[in-house]
């Protein structure tokens, strides 16, 4: 099962922390995970990458029209062979985030139908965002352990979410970084 | 090819080359932009036509990509505001708060009340202005050459007052962590306040004029609509999204700033064609007038700058923040990430005509090469936003 950590105070007032849960699955979850957020109606708000010591990290963003809150989902990557799976055929409109986050760290999204460049020229030879290895950081910097609790007991959606990770191959149960 | 071919060079670069591939015999491949007056700037636009009817649209992007989001990531938190003002020309001031906003939530900067009363008022002024412009612009798309200059006229107005707090007439960089760069001064209010009394009139004269125009309706009604489905699958926001009926206004639905205490509709059309979006537009001035106003009699005394806020090189604690607002397009948001030194250390802007545009592919396809124009301008697109 994968790690799934969400924030301790979900039902903190609105606006503390500009998120309600963020859960960190495997790369083979997320279109499990974002199909599952469609039917309840999520949108995406953008897909964003980040380059850290542990490797290249996706979040993506949704937030709702009527239910208060944003849904971070943390995908870790490895460095040398960065490839996620696209969620274009899930919401559309990921499409040109995907196209934009590979532009900016060279990272694939395997399945999207349209791999052109979106934003930069296709001769450029090193993604621009990726960071010099001294300056990266780890991401307990960045997502501090005393702002997290392990699995997300208790939150509703996010233990929705949980239980549907890792159901699929069996490669889905190795379990993702511990942040 | 043959050598002499008359067609020689005429077949694109590679993203016209890859969009030709999937083409139909017989139909004819157009290239719309990045110089074309409907574009507005520099949207590149792939088209497949059959006759004037186009099967498929493919928007090509990039060509005012400043990478913005990289320049972030070489400069000072401080340093980073004159660049909000340059994402989005129209609506600096919202992106003056997106960026103000993510750091002082990162930080924990608390902004003075009467800080945060000048930024609504400017904001909302800022917003009229985009909207203003839009509505000129996109009636210039549609043939339409007079609006533009009765726009003009108020947008000046506007332009004057906020040039006299902000120091700009454009690229607005008036927001500081914990505040704003200065006073409401004595004649700002007063000047304000001539304004939100003119624009009633003004808003039924455009009414009269242009709104209720049977040619104009002709050509937006049941053009390019926008069902609730697309709009989500798309993530569209903004004035896009309340035009298919869809109250989420970030205003209200995460509320920033002092906005909650001001009584204001959202205003919603059902329709989600393009006169929806329109009309959702030139209510949305009303609103902001309504705002200006209760913001303008509500303004409380005290310090327009935290005494002790952060200024020049100055060290936010490590960690991340995500902070949104609502811009004149939609949804405007930046995540921020920092490793506790003075330069940020991931700044990913969100912005809403990035998103409102991907849904043209699927919205053009089988309108006419008229509609399809139609459909861009209603869309309110910034390219240097959506290109960052």
């Amino acid at each position: 099962m994968p790690e799934l950590t969400s924030r301790l105070g979900l039902a903190l007032p609105q606006g503390e922390s500009g998120r309600d849960a963020a859960l960190t699955i495997a790369p083979e979850d997320i279109r499990l995970v974002a199909e599952r957020l469609l039917c309840q109606d999520w949108f995406l708000e953008d897909i964003c990458g980040l380059d850290v010591a542990e490797g290249l990290a996706v979040l993506y963003h949704f937030a709702h029209w009527s239910r208060p809150g944003r849904v971070v989902l943390r995908v870790m990557l490895p460095r040398d062979n960065p490839e996620c799976p696209s969620i274009e055929g899930i919401y559309p409109g990921a499409g040109w985030h995907e196209r934009e986050t590979r532009d900016f760290f060279g990272i694939n999204f395997t399945g999207a139908a349209n791999t052109m460049p979106l934003l930069l020229d296709e001769s450029i030879e090193r993604p621009p965002l990726l960071k010099p290895e001294q300056a990266r950081i780890s991401t307990n910097q960045l997502w501090p352990h005393g702002e997290w609790v392990g699995p997300a007991k208790g939150h509703a959606l996010a233990e929705e979410l949980m239980s549907i990770c890792g159901t699929g191959e069996p490669g889905g149960q190795t379990g993702g970084e511990t942040s | 090819m043959i050598a002499g071919d008359p067609c020689r060079g005429l077949e694109g670069d590679s993203y016209a080359q890859t969009f030709a591939l999937e083409a139909r015999e017989e139909s004819l491949i157009l290239n719309m932009g990045p110089q074309h007056p409907s574009t507005h700037g520099v949207l590149r636009v792939l088209l497949e036509m059959d006759g004037e009817y186009v099967l498929r649209a493919e928007p090509v992007l990039g060509y005012i990509h400043r990478m913005h989001e990289a320049m972030g990531q070489n400069r000072a938190y401080l340093q980073f505001f004159p660049n909000m003002g340059r994402v989005d020309y129209l609506h600096a001031l919202a992106w003056n708060w997106a960026w103000a906003g993510a750091v002082e939530r990162l930080a924990e900067i608390e902004v003075p009340e009467r800080a945060e009363y000048i930024r609504v008022i400017t904001t909302e002024l800022n917003r009229i202005n985009s909207h203003l412009l839009w509505w000129g612009a996109y009636l210039l798309d549609l043939g339409a050459v007079t609006p533009i200059m009765y726009a003009f006229e108020d947008r000046e107005i506007v332009m004057d007052i906020l040039q006299e707090i902000t120091g700009s007439r454009l690229t607005y960089a008036a927001f500081r962590f914990g505040g704003v760069v200065a006073d409401i001064s004595p004649g700002f209010a007063s000047r304000t306040r001539e304004f939100l009394d003119r624009m009633p009139g003004r808003l039924e004269m455009y009414r009269d004029l242009v709104t209720d125009n049977a040619i104009l309706r002709g050509r937006l009604k049941d053009v390019g609509v926008i069902d609730e489905m697309m709009a989500r699958r798309y993530g569209a926001t903004g004035p896009v999204l309340r035009g298919s009926g869809i109250a989420y206004d970030v205003r209200r639905a995460e509320p920033y700033g002092v906005y909650n205490r001001f009584e204001f509709p959202i205003p919603t059309y059902s329709e989600g064609d393009s006169l929806a979006r329109y009309q959702v537009r030139m209510d949305e001035i009303e609103t902001s007038l309504a705002i200006i106003r209760q913001a303008l009699d509500g303004l409380p005394e005290g310090h327009f700058m935290l005494p002790d806020a952060p200024r020049g090189k100055w060290k936010p604690p490590a960690g991340e923040s995500y902070f949104a607002v609502e811009g004149a397009r939609g949804k405007i948001g930046i995540y921020l990430a920092s490793d506790g030194s003075e330069i940020p250390y991931r700044v990913k802007l969100r912005s809403p005509s990035f998103s409102n545009l991907s849904l043209f592919p699927e919205l053009a396809e089988g309108t006419l090469l008229s509609d399809a124009v139609a459909i861009l301008g209603s869309l309110d697109l910034v390219i240097p936003e959506i290109d960052r």
